[in-house]
């Protein structure tokens, strides 16, 4: 079982996210946008580690030129 | 009449600008569907799993090659994939190769797994896919796939010396001599590294240490009278150091790729670490 960590920087309360193995240790620690601060968690939740591959096509619009 | 990036809203999909939002270690398939619906490009650093040590029943076995390093853009995907390193076992054996990580179309291979008696060559380091035997694969970028003990940006593993230098790093050679006093050969120095060959002698043995790392330290092998010492140490990984290796027994490579170390006599070989993903928007 994998857990998704939610974490807010205690310096500018930058969103980040680490999936884990139940585990192992926390690999960024220190706020990567700032540097300042530590990242404090926020929320967990169990997900499965393993699914089927899931491969969605991006269906890309087609922008004609003179919309703006 | 063309269209601007800078007024057309279809194009403002980085509303961020580029910060590290995700990190993925957990080994295997992983759905992501939250990514923001407003983001539909994102930018990915992807490494895959080290390759385990090589075990031997006599002498010093080689070490694994390290996970390969790929980076760029790529769309949105749902799905991430994080290779496992290679298993350690202490069966005479050449090591497991490390899986390949993917997302999207950001792809990198395994390194291969440390050779065991007779040819105790070092693994390959993976690039874009899993090396195979001292031989890297080519990068996610075109960078070439490199041979035995030569330079890369995956490295070839070692068939006489020390593992090759490069991004991904291939693993040392085990020594077979099995008198007299013996030092075991190193992986390669790079950001991720190689692990290091055993040594199995009835002299004073020294396994080979983990490759030197850009961020981390590899393991250093172990020193001591007889065949219970001399494992090789385990490679740096692109997130921890490599473990030091242990009486016979070689060192897990660190996390994030690095490539683990050859078993001397009957021990265990180290294990790769695993992979790891990194998602920018």
């Amino acid at each position: 079982m994998a857990i998704k960590y939610e974490y807010s920087s205690e310096c500018c309360s930058h969103y980040y996210i680490e999936t884990r193995n139940n585990a192992d240790a926390q690999v960024v620690t220190k706020c990567n946008i700032c540097g300042q601060g530590e990242y404090v968690e926020t929320n967990r939740t169990e997900i499965e580690s393993i699914i089927e591959p899931v491969y969605q096509a991006v269906v890309e619009e087609t922008i004609s030129s003179d919309q703006e | 009449m063309s269209a601007s990036i800078y007024s057309n809203s279809s194009f403002t999909d980085s509303p961020y600008g580029l910060k590290l939002q995700r990190t993925i270690t957990a080994t295997g398939t992983t759905s992501i569907t939250d990514i923001p619906a407003g983001i539909q490009r994102v930018y990915a650093i992807v490494i895959g799993g080290g390759g385990a040590g090589g075990s031997a029943t006599t002498g010093g076995a080689g070490g694994g090659g390290a996970g390969g390093y790929s980076a760029g853009w790529t769309y949105k995907s749902t799905s991430v994939t994080v290779g496992a390193g290679g298993i350690g076992t202490s069966t005479s054996a050449a090591g497991a190769n490390g899986d390949s990580s993917i997302y999207g179309m950001v792809m990198a291979g395994g390194g291969n797994g440390g050779g065991t008696t007779v040819i105790t060559r070092g693994g390959g380091a993976g690039g874009a896919t899993t090396a195979t035997s001292v031989t890297s694969t080519i990068s996610y970028t075109g960078a070439p796939a490199a041979s035995s003990g030569t330079i890369g940006y995956a490295s070839g593993g070692s068939q006489t010396t020390a593992g090759a230098d490069g991004v991904s790093t291939g693993g040392g050679i085990g020594i077979t001599t099995v008198t007299g006093t013996q030092t075991g050969f190193a992986g390669g120095r790079g950001l991720i590294t190689g692990g290091g060959g055993a040594v199995g002698t009835a002299g004073t043995g020294t396994g080979g240490a983990g490759g030197t790392g850009d961020f981390y330290a590899g393991g250093t092998g172990s020193t001591g009278t007889g065949t219970g010492f001399g494992g090789g140490g385990g490679g740096a990984g692109f997130t921890s150091v490599g473990a030091n290796a242990s009486a016979n027994n070689g060192g897990n490579g660190g996390s994030g790729g690095g490539g683990g170390g050859g078993a001397s006599t009957g021990g265990t070989a180290g294990s790769g670490g695993n992979g790891v993903v990194y998602i920018y928007y």
